[in-house]
């Protein structure tokens, strides 16, 4: 019996370690500029595209507001090039901000890019360099926290 | 042999035969009889009797070649048969057709046989009835077929046959056997195919002769007669082929003529031949490349594209002087489309002074003529054409429904990060989280579209979505946004699917009353497959709404409802296309 027993075990272990990968990393996150010179005062766009690397739908849905038109389902940070949080953007009345529900699914392997106006959420209107990340939640259970973007640097000039 | 003046002489065919100068198991001949002497100066006649010489038949000669030759009336029953024949009396074999015309010349049956020089073939009317002899087609003579009409046709040399004929009719109620005559048929007023004829640079146009053919009323092509004839009168413009094949060298114009003989329609003088020598003029043009200076040769055919494919055409012409040139294009056009979610703008003034342009076709259309003129050297004009069907899906025609009639809902929405759930006013009524939250919506949304399922042309349906106004007052405070592209390009970041809409505000506590007045636009745009299109719009539909809800002792009185859309509208010009300088954002002066 004992040669059995030790068989089994070694299977499992050799199981675990394989799958790992793929639990590890639900979908991927990329970030790029869409405008290669923006100039201090304009509207600062990022290209965010989200490839669902696991075997579920991920979902996608949210209300939108219509004060920024960001995804609710993304989290923006953006910093200075020394590291310092950029103040974010003072609207009045924000509490009578309108939106609009949109009901949106990546299926699995599908990839899914979205046109972001980060200036929008922070006051980006100074020139000089700008640290830009993005990440957004693994999945529904906040513990399992979230899954980060690559980062880029956006160099507004005068 | 030398015959004196109306002398009778008589050649013993069948002794002949006895003698051995002809096989004797042979059973027919072909005898030709040559003269120097005028037509119709030597009389002959072929004739057979038997021993008693009380039957017999006989037939003259036919002094003529034709190509077609048109023969009456045969019968066939138990007291009559009929002989046709034809043979080849020219020197290189050819194929010759014999058509039966019966039930008063609704029903044809044929016959096809390639004839040596001198070889004939032989059609027994009665043999084929009798023996349900197949034409080419497999059909037979009906079996109780007894008169009709002929012909006998050479199918290889038009303009001037090789075909001669006879014709015997046996008639057993009087004994005696009769020849029939056919009528030579011919052409008149030949004339070349083209004049001007129109050749590409560097490509080729065929030319040739037609003629009219009284016969059976129609053009025929004897272009034959006039092969190896052809020349040009300027080799640096234009050459001709043996076969009349037109050639453009460089972008000009000359003339080109051939030459030859045609057999004229005049029965009563047998037909003769005539000399003719058709001549027009040859006009080197510029040739027309779809796809570039090095695509396709498109010049006066027919290209089918669909709308919203680039379009990109190069004129080639040559080395000449250019004073000018310049594009006719006709249609609904576009230089380019931009499209994002910065922004829109389609741009309508297209380049069409160069020697090539691009373009896009962004209203479909059934037939489309591009012309480029080209004016050059000494202020001389060149055009060349080509022809486009711009075709588009169809039916393109989406769906659009409001699922709750119209109507608007107070709804609780669901909180998130330590936002509280709260009340909004709805253009539908749905269940989800509030604004800035993620996660689905359950419930009806206040407009729903769905795109065409049409999937050829290869491409996608998407739609776009432009706020037109959007005003929304808080007791004395107004806030408004400046209109634009509703969210994202395409509408919601989605192609080829169906989307709908359903705009909520806030209902704070603090307030009193909140009155929205909405409108939008919403176009279903298709985007070919083909490499380099841009989004091409199929139809469009406007839609709005306007609410006012009132608060008493914190709850939100039922909303009052005017909301709906109209009909879809199929855009026929270029300023319904959407175009849109950035986001619907909030105005400047928003919430004073």
């Amino acid at each position: 019996m004992k040669p059995a027993v030790l068989f089994f075990l070694c299977s499992l272990t050799v199981g675990a370690a394989a799958q790992a990968p793929k639990e590890a990393m639900p979908f991927r996150l990329v970030i790029e500029s869409t405008d290669a010179k923006p100039k201090a005062g304009s509207d600062i766009w990022i290209k965010v595209t989200l490839t669902n690397n696991s075997m579920e739908t991920l979902d996608m849905s949210g209300g939108f507001s219509d004060l920024t038109h960001l995804d609710p389902n993304y989290h923006f940070e953006v910093r200075s090039d020394q590291g310092r949080p950029v103040p974010k953007r003072v609207y009045p009345h924000p509490e009578l901000t309108t939106g609009t529900p949109i009901n949106r699914t990546i299926q699995p392997n599908e990839t899914f890019a979205e046109e972001q106006r980060i200036s929008a959420l922070y006051d980006m209107t100074r020139p000089g360099a700008y640290l830009v990340q993005v990440s957004r939640r693994r999945s529904d259970n906040p513990k399992d926290g979230a899954i980060k973007s690559n980062t880029i640097t956006i160099v507004i000039s005068k | 042999m030398r015959l004196a003046p109306y002398e009778t002489r008589q050649i013993d065919v069948a002794s002949m035969q006895n003698c051995k100068v002809i096989p004797p198991a042979a059973h027919w001949a072909t005898v030709t009889l040559t003269t120097d002497r005028l037509p119709d100066e030597i009389v002959a006649v072929a004739a057979s009797f038997d021993d008693t010489l009380k039957y017999g038949s006989q037939t003259p000669f036919s002094d003529q070649l034709a190509s077609l030759w048109a023969g009456g009336h045969w019968q066939y029953d138990a007291l009559h048969d009929s002989i046709i024949t034809t043979g080849n009396g020219g020197t290189q074999p050819t194929l010759a057709a014999f058509t039966v015309f019966y039930n008063q010349g609704t029903q044809k049956y044929q016959l096809q046989q390639t004839l040596q020089p001198g070889e004939q073939m032989w059609m027994d009317i009665g043999k084929l009835i009798r023996e349900n002899v197949p034409d080419k087609d497999g059909k037979t003579l009906p079996p109780d077929l007894t008169t009709g009409s002929y012909e006998l046709r050479d199918l290889t040399n038009k303009g001037v046959g090789t075909l001669f004929e006879g014709k015997v009719i046996y008639d057993k109620t009087y004994g005696h056997v009769v020849y029939g005559c056919a009528a030579c048929c011919g052409w008149a007023n030949p004339t070349l195919f083209y004049n001007p004829i129109g050749v590409p640079f560097q490509g080729s146009t065929g030319d040739g002769v037609t003629a009219w053919y009284p016969c059976e009323s129609e053009y025929d092509d004897i272009s034959s007669n006039f092969y190896s004839n052809w020349t040009s009168s300027n080799t640096g413009i234009v050459t001709v082929d043996t076969y009349g094949t037109h050639t453009g060298v460089a972008v000009g114009s000359t003339t080109s003529q051939t030459h030859g003989y045609y057999q004229t329609n005049n029965a009563h003088a047998r037909c003769p031949n005539l000399y003719c020598n058709p001549s027009g003029n040859a006009n080197a043009t510029p040739k027309i490349l779809f796809g570039g200076c090095s695509g396709t040769d498109i010049t006066n055919g027919t290209q089918s594209v669909v709308v919203g494919q680039q379009i990109s055409l190069c004129a080639s012409y040559g080395n000449v002087t250019v004073n000018s040139q310049s594009w006719s294009l006709p249609g609904t056009i576009a230089a380019s489309y931009t499209t994002s979610s910065t922004g829109g703008t389609l741009n309508t003034t297209v380049n069409v002074s160069q020697s090539s342009t691009t373009f896009y076709w962004i209203i479909p259309a059934l037939s489309e003529t591009v012309t480029f003129t080209l004016n050059y050297g000494n202020n001389q004009t060149a055009t060349a054409e080509a022809n486009f069907v711009i075709a588009a899906p169809s039916p393109s025609t989406p769906t659009v429904t409001l699922p709750t009639n119209g109507k608007l809902f107070i709804d609780t929405l669901t909180g998130c990060n330590g936002n509280p759930n709260a009340p909004y006013l709805v253009f539908g009524n749905i269940s989800g989280p509030i604004v800035g939250c993620p996660g689905s919506y359950t419930g009806s949304p206040g407009i729903a579209f769905s795109p065409p399922t049409t999937v050829s042309p290869p491409g996608t349906f998407f739609f776009v979505q432009l706020i037109t106004e959007d005003f929304i007052t808080y007791d004395s405070l107004d806030c408004s946004a400046t209109p634009g592209l509703d969210g994202a390009f395409p509408y919601q970041s989605k192609t080829g699917q169906s989307v709908n809409d359903a705009p909520f505000a806030p209902l704070p506590s603090t307030y009193s009353s909140v009155t929205r007045n909405f409108a939008a636009t919403m176009f279903l745009m298709w985007q070919s497959n083909t490499q380099g299109s841009i989004p091409a719009l199929m139809a469009y539909v406007g839609w709005s709404f306007s609410s006012t809800t009132n608060q008493s002792g914190g709850v939100w009185s039922t909303p009052s409802n005017v909301g709906g859309a109209g009909s879809w509208v199929v855009p026929y010009s270029a300023s319904e296309y959407p175009a849109w300088p950035g986001l619907a954002v909030p105005a400047s002066q928003n919430c004073h």
